[in-house]
């Protein structure tokens, strides 16, 4: 047992995306970890908890990076981890077959003064690939503890953890510099001479904090015009210093020093690999001579994420139906056990409503999960994004964007949450702005009452279809104003790493799958829940009393049409009147904002009608005979539900997402305002024409 | 028989009997002076070295400026020329050097062989000479060999004269060396981190379906990014595929990729490592790849130009 006195031992886990750090991290942890986020931003924080030989682990799960400079949130917050938390030991999780890429990130690491323990992961691989690579030697020349693991298979764990023990207990042992060479050198010990002298290292490395000034790091260059005169001195130092280079080498220092980094590892590289020159298939290689390829590559990509689709909606649906049933029962087992009044219309419609509103979500979430964790672990996500990205670039966002949006199709909710693969913030906010542009499958029941009712069978999906399409032009069209007016700032490079093919582990898709459910459950449940009553607020009250010579559609029209969302229908009806609505509709659509199916429902409880469905011939009928409806309101209608206000849970989905009221607020404004001037302009040059 | 090895001759006297046994074979006599000048030595150091042979009897050294062999000389001097002619052989025919290199050689290493080495020299020499197939197969190889020296060196001492491009210009199945890498802040130094430095050699692998972005291999991995990217990148290109190359230029050939099978074929039209051709214009709807190799002229498809790499002469 750990002695309660003796503080955990702190470890940062580090290391470049695909060098499998998330499976070490999970090996060490087992279930023990927690997923949150850093402080002030929205990069996620996996924390988890370890006890071995006596002692506690406590383990900081840091973004996956391939440098530490100041141009990507993910690097400052895994720099600032270091220097500002400072923990006992970093974990430097590096890719065995991709040596000496994986080992420029260390180079960078072992300047931070904290013990740094290299986990040189996938030795199987880079054994099958002839690199036989001697660990002492590499340890030696590092002047680190490095332990070869294969994490996926659990091996070399044991030996990791005594490892980390061992460096917290006696530090790093050697000090080994990269050694940066004479035209460099001198001015880096200068300038940290200054530092020290004038004491702003703070608790920083001296040493440190003069490479990041000659390579004009932002952040730090801030650090130092913050402390004064001193600060703005050594500034003007290393600016000279940085002139002085340039005339020297004839290109700036930062080329010198990431040269010299890649000089140091890869002459590491050269003594510490023995390699064999195998003639080995590469297996990666074949597949992406398929995937990649110029003809076919897009036509695999869309049966990939046709076959994605068919599973998560094909397989998770009838769970979803599953569910829907079962809230459904629990609504009448409320129904029948707690006395009428205003309680149980809240218990039953509010509550198991609102709950299961969110709940009957969940299999569609866990199987979309399950898929992406499985494309993204496996390494197709990343030529995914390699070919469409020519296509969503051209509007300002990433390849990966495409797959959110196309996840649209289906359900907005899912598609808001799959943002979090797309790395740069700006990328993922545009793409939850857009995202609800798509025609989702709640709105397909809409259309096809409208289009079943207004148009002639052969004209009706050729209608929808129109719709669907237009959704995605206007998602495009959006996509592009708003990266070029609305977030503006320099794009983040696209650079990106084709990893080579893995199979992913059962556990690691687990994991994911799990996290990702449990989140939604816990945090957009929540918010769901809450706005699932406003609108049950908004439904039924104020009440009316009970009166016995209405039948009980007539008084479930009289009941909507007195409470607020009725009352809201008639206020609204002057600014929906140019799209040719009238109070009924706007009540629908005040009603859709629950959920966007829910339109038809209501659309029938107006029309003194039943439970109805979309494919009712009775609403279809009740619908002709309106003088109000015609094939042209018709089609605005249509347009105007497939952008207006997204349904409560993708408006808490987003607000989850974005962490901001305001963008949320941005997002629910923008489609309303959108959905009025598009329905106003199909109605009224409709108008014209016909 | 007097035996070479048994006489126990240091290496110069060993030379001094080969030169007059050549001199003797062409003038009859040889005279001090010729072999001073084919020692490249002095006379004085020539008269030196006679006395000392006619003291163990195996030249005759009366009349000054002469020297004849005895006949324990000749036939010691015998097996000095035939040894010499051995190694020789061994040099010019059988390792391809040319003639002086394999004369000059064969002079340092005639000494300092036993007798059974050399009658192995002699066993290869015949060995290889004799079997039509292995002497392919061994040119072949040394051909191959001799190429990469070629690339070697022309990468040390070509490289101002290749021209400088931007990556993305770059036609896929290109090997290029990175020379500059410009742009702004965060992308440069993206490039930078992932290796993309002055000096890499980086190899453009693919277009994206849609032609943007590219594929690109760089320290053994692969890494994707966009034309507009990539055009920061300035590289030289060192390799490029036959089929990206324009009708009327001059190209050598570097690497034949894919299997055994596919080398053996091409090399039989002559497209094998070192070979230099010219690419010709195609006739109008003509979908193979013409090219003029010495005197001949050959065609290929453009699959398998894909994989020739050749670079610009």
């Amino acid at each position: 047992m750990a002695e309660p006195s003796v503080k955990p031992i702190v470890v940062a886990l580090a290391g470049n995306p695909n060098s499998g750090k998330t499976t070490v991290f999970n090996e060490i942890t087992g279930a023990r970890q927690h997923v949150g986020n850093y402080p002030g931003v929205t990069v996620e924080k996996k924390e988890g908890e370890r006890e071995f030989a006596g002692r506690a682990l406590h383990v900081v799960d840091l973004p996956g990076t391939y440098s530490l400079t100041a141009y990507s949130i993910e690097e400052i917050v895994a720099r600032d981890f270091v220097i500002e938390e400072h923990p006992d030991v970093i974990v430097d999780v590096v890719d065995a077959s991709n040596l000496e890429r994986n080992l420029y990130l260390t180079s960078m690491f072992i300047e931070l003064d904290v013990p740094v323990v290299v986990a040189l992961n996938m030795m199987d691989v880079a054994e099958a690939r002839g690199k036989h690579i001697d660990v002492t030697l590499l340890a030696e020349l590092l002047g680190v503890r490095v332990v070869p693991l294969v994490a996926r298979r659990g091996e070399g764990m044991k030996e990791l953890l005594a490892a980390i023990v061992d460096a917290a207990d006696h530090g790093q042992g050697q000090e080994v510099h990269v050694n940066f060479g004479p035209e460099l050198e001198p001015h880096i010990a200068q300038l940290a001479g200054e530092i020290s002298s004038r004491e702003l290292a703070d608790h920083l490395p001296a040493r440190w904090l003069s490479i990041k000034l000659l390579e004009d790091d932002a952040q730090i260059r801030r650090r130092f015009e913050a402390a004064g005169e001193a600060g703005r001195a050594v500034l003007a130092r290393a600016e000279e210093a940085r002139r002085h280079l340039e005339q020297m080498i004839g290109d700036d220092a930062e080329v010198a020093l990431a040269d010299r980094r890649y000089g140091f590892v890869s002459g590491a590289c050269r003594e510490a690999i023995t390699d064999a020159q195998l003639q080995r298939t590469d297996w990666s290689e074949r597949v992406d001579a398929v995937v990649a390829n110029r003809v076919i590559g897009l036509p695999v990509f869309f049966l990939f994420m046709w076959l994605m689709f068919e599973m998560v909606f094909r397989l998770g649906n009838p769970l979803m139906g599953w569910l829907d049933t079962f809230f459904a029962w629990l609504g009448t087992l409320t129904r029948a056990t707690v006395p009428p009044g205003q309680l149980q219309s809240l218990l039953a419609d509010g509550i198991i409503g609102g709950v299961g509103g969110v709940l009957v979500f969940l299999p569609n979430i866990l199987l979309l999960f399950l898929a992406i964790s499985f494309l993204e672990d496996s390494g197709y996500m990343a030529r995914a994004a390699f070919v469409v990205d020519r296509i969503m670039h051209q509007v300002g966002l990433h390849g990966k964007s495409f797959i959110s949006m196309l996840i649209g199709f289906g359900c907005t909710v899912p598609a808001v949450l799959s943002t979090r693969m797309l790395e740069s913030p700006r990328e993922r906010l545009v793409t939850i702005l857009v995202v609800p542009l798509m025609s989702c499958g709640a709105r397909l029941p809409v259309y096809i009452l409208l289009a079943g009712a207004f148009f002639p069978a052969a004209w009706a999906g050729k209608v929808i279809f129109a719709v669907y399409a237009l959704g995605v032009f206007l998602a495009l069209l959006m996509a592009r104003l708003f990266s070029k007016f609305l977030l503006t700032g320099p794009s983040r490079p696209f650079v990106m790493e084709l990893p080579p093919y893995r199979w992913p582990t059962l556990k690691g898709t687990a994991v994911h799958m799990w996290d990702r459910g449990w989140m939604y459950v816990k945090k957009a449940g929540t918010t769901i829940l809450a706005m699932s009553i406003c609108m049950w607020f908004l439904l039924s009250h104020p009440t009316l009393p009970p009166d016995a010579t209405l039948t009980d559609e007539q008084s479930a029209r009289a009941a909507i049409e007195h409470s607020y969302a009725g009352r809201l229908g008639k206020f609204l009806e002057p600014a929906l009147r140019p799209l040719g609505f009238d109070y009924r509709i706007a009540t629908s659509l005040v009603a859709g904002l629950a959920a966007k199916e829910i339109v038809v429902s209501t659309m029938a409880t107006v029309h003194s009608l039943g439970e109805s469905d979309a494919t009712s011939r009775e609403l279809r009928e009740a619908l002709r005979r309106d003088p109000v409806f015609n094939p042209l309101v018709a089609v605005t209608l249509m347009v105007f539900v497939l952008i207006y206000i997204p349904c409560a849970a993708t408006v808490a989905a987003i607000y989850k997402e974005t962490g901001s009221w305001r963008w949320t607020g941005f997002a629910v404004g923008y489609t309303c305002v959108l959905a009025w001037a598009v329905a106003f302009v199909v109605y009224q040059v409709g108008r014209l024409l016909l | 028989m007097p035996d070479l090895g048994a006489a126990g001759l240091s290496a110069s006297m060993e030379d001094y009997l080969e030169a007059i046994y050549q001199l003797q074979a062409a003038h009859q006599v040889a005279r001090v002076r010729d072999i001073a000048r084919l020692l490249g030595v002095k006379m004085p150091t020539v008269s030196g070295a006679l006395k000392a042979l006619a003291a163990r009897q195996l030249v005759d050294h009366e009349a000054y400026g002469y020297a004849t062999l005895t006949d324990e000389g000749r036939e010691l001097a015998e097996q000095v020329h035939h040894r010499h002619t051995a190694i020789v052989e061994l040099l010019e025919r059988v390792m391809q050097l040319p003639a002086e290199q394999a004369e000059d050689e064969a002079c340092k290493l005639e000494h300092a062989l036993s007798a059974a080495a050399l009658e192995r020299m002699r066993l290869l020499t015949s060995f290889v000479q004799e079997n039509e197939g292995v002497q392919q197969q061994w040119r072949a190889h040394l051909e191959q060999a001799d190429l990469c020296e070629v690339i070697h060196e022309h990468a040390a001492k070509t490289r101002p004269l290749a021209e400088e491009v931007t990556l993305d210009t770059v036609p896929p199945g290109s090997t290029a060396e990175v020379t500059r890498v410009c742009g702004e802040g965060p992308i440069r130094r993206r490039l930078l981190d992932m290796g993309l430095r002055p000096g890499a050699e980086v190899q453009v692998k693919r277009l994206a379906p849609l032609g943007d972005p590219i594929e690109i291999t760089v320290l053994d991995y692969h890494l994707t990014l966009r034309r507009n990217e990539a055009a920061n990148i300035h590289v030289r290109i060192v390799a490029q595929p036959l089929s990206q190359v324009g009708p009327g230029e001059r190209v050598q050939v570097l690497e034949v990729r894919g299997g055994a099978g596919r080398q053996r074929h091409l090399a039989g039209q002559g497209l094998a490592p070192g070979v230099q051709m010219t690419v010709l214009a195609p006739p109008p709807g003509h979908q193979r790849v013409v090219l003029q190799v010495g005197e001949a002229r050959t065609e290929v498809g453009h699959n398998i130009a894909d994989d020739v790499l050749v670079r610009m002469l």
